[in-house]
């Protein structure tokens, strides 16, 4: 079955997508924590052409004083885009989409940060969208989750995020910016996977509860692997410098 | 029931450290169910079925009665002064609290004593969830710091620095022979008798730093701090 739109074909009769993936493939992904010296906690996640940096400040005094609340921290979360990002020159002003964004992130990560151990204070995020393929928001929570690990902020679990969709009756995981635009339904998913729970949920075009369930199902299993993933890469940074340490002593 | 890492093991948040309701979380690590998950990045400890996961990152200071911090002296008003100890709340040192007697501020300017940009050495005498903390400065050792050089380390790695019952720190004292303090709150102070030996002193702190969740950290700084003076 070949679908194609606008001239692009998204599906070919192998059923590999535009980009030569199979439906559940992710594109490449790199991360790395730690890149940022003056920030409490930073991270770059990279899948495919997307590119994303994320920067934890805090727990640290809150200014305006009166967006203080007396039982735990606020956290606070700036989703933008470079002006380089996109084909075309993105204005530099926050558009409604990154103010939206900059919510929805926030709402993602709120349940997985433990902020009643500080009263008070707020924890500030700051994403840079680079380079945007499809797929910035997921790839900012996978993002601003590693820099909160590496900030030292308490959490009840990474989170991690993955976008699926349609392309007729084929689902597809890891959308890439054509498929976003010209797919039938992207479903950008997070969830904290040590407790199941499921902290962003977005959908847009009309699918019935059986093909809904397929995308879930799939968008799960993806987010396992891209879990796997952030753990490793918070492990590597110390396990880099104990081996250092064993092959000094070798010598 | 099961133990699914190792003692000293690097484990991060929703690591699943243990399973079963025989463990105990005491420090970085949560209980849900009947798991046990780390909430941190850091090292797990485990002793008698008790888990302790200490964290690995944090560049904030949470304080807590009895600690002993160096701060700087950030303003003043005619009875106090607000200082700077690197948490995410400024504490406050009341006059008395730091001289041993109360201040008449229509006769004394508090300034004689301490002023904006000076470093002190306090204990935390008050510390909740509702208010700033507090500071005490009036106990033998603490007070205003003159001199020497002030190195800032992350506050969890603190306990590193001072190694298990102050070993470490004392190991540095004995061979270089500087003066040290060291606030929990990840502010160290150094004196030494030439600017040779603080750097070394600071080179060694960063070591500790960087290599704070490797075995066998005191002899290696032992034969850095002796190879250094030497050389």
């Amino acid at each position: 079955m070949i679908i194609e739109k606008n001239g692009i074909i998204l599906l070919d009769d192998n059923g590999l997508r535009n980009d030569g993936r199979k439906w559940n493939e992710l594109r490449p992904i790199r991360m790395s924590v730690g890149i940022l010296k003056r920030a409490d906690g930073s991270a770059i996640v990279e899948t495919g052409k997307t590119k994303v940096l994320a920067a934890v400040y805090g727990p640290r005094e809150i200014h305006p004083k009166h967006l203080a609340l007396p039982d735990r921290a606020i956290l606070r979360v700036a989703y933008r885009m470079a002006t380089f990002s996109v084909e075309e020159r993105k204005k530099p002003q926050p558009s409604r989409r990154e103010v939206e964004l900059s919510k929805v992130i926030k709402e993602a990560l709120e349940p997985a940060v433990i902020l009643e151990y500080f009263p008070r204070t707020s924890i500030d995020i700051y994403i840079l969208v680079l380079q945007a393929d499809g797929g910035t928001r997921v790839a900012s929570i996978n993002a601003a989750s590693l820099a909160l690990a590496d900030a030292g902020i308490p959490m009840k679990g990474l989170v991690s995020a993955i976008a699926v969709g349609l392309l007729g009756n084929q689902v597809i995981v890891d959308l890439n910016d054509l498929e976003d635009k010209y797919g039938d339904v992207d479903m950008p998913v997070a969830m904290i996977p040590v407790t199941g729970e499921v902290t962003l949920l977005q959908m847009d075009g009309n699918i019935p509860p059986a093909v809904f369930e397929k995308c879930l199902k799939a968008a799960t299993e993806a987010i396992r692997s891209i879990y796997e993933m952030q753990k490793e890469t918070l492990r590597k940074k110390y396990l880099k410098i104990k081996e250092e340490i064993v092959e000094g002593e070798k010598k | 029931m099961t133990l699914f890492f190792k003692n000293m093991d690097i484990v991060v948040p929703g690591d699943v450290i243990a399973k079963g309701s025989d463990y105990k979380a005491v420090e970085g690590a949560f209980r849900r169910n009947d798991m046990v998950i780390s909430e941190v990045v850091g090292i797990l400890y485990v002793k008698n079925k008790v888990i302790r996961v200490v964290p690995l990152e944090g560049s904030f200071y949470m304080p807590k009665v009895g600690d002993i911090v160096i701060g700087i002296v950030i303003d003043f008003s005619p009875v106090s002064w607000t200082v700077d100890i690197r948490a995410p709340y400024v504490a406050r040192l009341e006059a008395s609290d730091f001289l041993g007697r109360p201040l008449d501020p229509s006769r004394e300017d508090i300034t004689r004593y301490l002023d904006v940009g000076d470093l002190v050495i306090a204990k935390v005498a008050l510390a909740d969830r509702t208010t700033n903390p507090q500071l005490i400065a009036r106990d033998r050792g603490l007070g205003k710091i003159v001199g020497g050089k002030v190195v800032l380390i992350p506050p969890p790695k603190v306990p590193r620095v001072l190694g298990k019952n102050q070993s470490m720190i004392k190991m540095i004292r004995e061979i270089t022979g500087a003066e040290i303090r060291v606030g929990n709150n990840g502010v160290i102070w150094i004196h030494a008798k030439d600017d040779k030996i603080e750097s070394i002193v600071i080179q060694a702190i960063k070591k500790i730093e960087r290599e704070s969740h490797t075995p066998g950290l005191t002899e290696r700084v032992r034969e850095f701090l002796i190879r250094e003076i030497k050389g």
